[in-house]
């Protein structure tokens, strides 16, 4: 399963629209059930995890057989203002794109692709690093946005049996 | 070799290593066993109380025969049916569908406006509280009056022991007179008075001791120019300490926290960190007086890069001022007053007044 984002960089604004393409190979369209693509939030941290589906897209079996799987897919939404992703010590909030594919053997195939949201006036984390550094009053910060160019190279991909778990499949 | 199942496997936090499948069959079973136990248990009563002649002597005898055993009985049998009914369709439901569909067709569902009214302010900014309550309250100086956070160490708790404590040792004590006037002795009773009065004299004073600290440090005033505050913007901020004491130290500080909320074992456990703090005020022997409070009007500037006020169902970024004094012979204390942040570029709302 392939799954791209429209911008390369994995940075959106707050209102903009987002949209991801995906393709399914080498696996034969009679063993799907069904797809599910979200675009959410999730916190990640020591607390229990807190998530909310922004917008979600469900194509069943029929849909499939009749659309097929070899072409590339996609689907857009404009994304909400708030939460914006945050990398705190207790709490991370993380925005993602997440594909399931349902098998008819009752598997289920997660994929994920991470991008940030963050305001434009938002500065980046190696100058607010600097500015906390020369400011005394300021005793502790975590309050960075974490930016990495890096992560939308990053994809997991996990199979999971069906039910999954309450947080994700593993 | 294939591996003999187990009914139980090892729990690690929300993970666990056994099959999954078993494990919802199983909990399947359970819940459908208890509905059926339940039915059993209450057509048991039913045939006992109102048809006892159509039933055989030997199994009508294991009913109890009295009205508080048949109630007890149905009581159970009726909570058994509905434990059993409700957490198999509970758990039913959660097959077949993955957490993202299951939190959409929830959303769906709140959003409702019969169910929760619609809320437009949430749906702009969602996940970020609204902060009404914080507006409601109009201030002398400047345009907001911030409510302080209640206090978790309540003084409830202290006074009902303190109460319920001596009320039974006053009991105690007049049985004990009375057998005296009556030629009754009673020395253990007696005897017991003792400890018992001791504990009462110790509960009393713990509750005088929460009750000094509660009302005898005059109350702190905190008052804002506007409210939500965006980052990157500037606000004016007054702080009036009402009361009579020497403080040793006084600080008021601008501080974001972490909070999150999670399960460990059967408990459910608070954890904060805090994240940023800033020192708007820091001062040493404040004197307040009650004909002259302490005051003092401050700027608060919020970073332009800081988070946003956020708040889920387990976790949340709270911002706060927070007052801090430190003075004898009043215990220290330390005064929360909530405020909300919103992202960059909010526009923020006109006052009311």
């Amino acid at each position: 399963m392939n799954l791209t984002l429209c911008r390369e960089d994995g940075l959106y604004h707050p209102g903009e629209l987002l949209t991801a393409c995906w393709r399914i190979s080498r696996v034969p369209v009679e063993r799907v059930q069904g797809l599910e693509v979200s675009v959410m939030w999730y916190t990640e941290g020591k607390g229990d995890e807190d998530f909310h589906v922004h917008h979600f897209h469900r194509q069943g079996e029929n849909q499939i057989r009749r659309s097929g799987l070899s072409d590339a897919r996609s689907t857009y939404c404009k994304l909400p203002e708030t939460p914006l992703s945050y990398q705190g010590k207790l709490i991370s909030v993380r925005w993602c794109v997440r594909m399931r594919l349902f098998l008819t053997n009752g598997r289920e195939i997660v994929t994920e692709q991470r991008f940030y949201l963050i305001h434009p006036n938002m500065v980046s984390r190696t100058e607010i690093s600097a500015h906390h550094l020369t400011d005394p009053t300021v005793t502790r910060n975590q309050l960075s946005i974490h930016s990495e160019p890096e992560m939308n190279k990053r994809s997991r991909q996990r199979i999971a049996r069906k039910p999954s778990g309450p947080s994700s499949a593993t | 070799m294939p591996r003999i199942p187990t009914p139980w496997s090892k729990k690690r936090g929300e993970r666990s290593l056994g099959n999954t499948f078993a494990g919802v069959a199983g909990e399947a079973a359970f819940y459908a066993s208890l509905f059926l136990i339940g039915i059993f248990g209450l057509s048991l009563v039913l045939i006992n109380r109102f048809a006892p002649d159509r039933v055989p002597a030997g199994p009508a005898d294991a009913i109890p025969s009295n009205d508080l055993g048949v109630w007890v009985l149905g009581t159970l049998a009726v909570a058994a049916i509905m434990t059993g009914a409700i957490s198999l369709l509970f758990r039913l439901l959660q097959v077949g569908a993955s957490n993202e569909r299951r939190r959409v067709l929830a959303d769906r569902a709140g959003s409702i406006e019969m169910i929760r009214a619609s809320e437009k302010d949430s749906a702009k900014l969602p996940h970020v509280p609204r902060g009404s309550w914080l507006t409601d309250s109009p201030g002398e100086r400047l345009r907001y009056r911030l409510p302080a956070e209640a206090s978790e160490e309540s003084v409830f708790g202290p006074a009902t022991l303190a109460l319920l404590w001596n009320a039974a040792w006053f009991v105690l004590l007049a049985v004990a007179v009375s057998g005296y006037w009556n030629g009754q002795h009673r020395p253990i009773l007696t005897g017991l008075l003792i400890p018992f009065g001791a504990i009462g004299w110790w509960s009393f004073r713990f509750f005088l001791r929460q009750l000094r600290q509660r009302a005898g440090v005059g109350s702190t005033i905190v008052e804002i120019s506007n409210h939500p505050l965006i980052p990157g913007s500037s606000y004016q901020l007054y702080i009036s300490q009402i009361g009579r004491m020497q403080l040793k130290r006084l600080t008021v500080e601008l501080t974001c926290e972490e909070k999150t909320f999670y399960r460990q074992g059967t408990d459910v456990r608070v954890e904060r960190h805090e994240a940023f703090c800033q020192v708007l005020w820091k001062g040493r022997e404040v004197l307040v007086d009650p004909q002259g409070p302490w005051e003092q009007q401050l700027t608060l500037t919020i970073p332009s890069e800081a988070m946003h006020s956020f708040v889920g169902t387990h976790n949340a970024i709270e911002w706060k001022i927070v007052v801090k004094g430190t003075s004898k012979p009043w215990p220290s204390f330390c005064r929360n007053f909530r405020v909300v942040v919103h992202p960059p570029g909010s526009a923020q709302k006109a006052s009311p007044r």
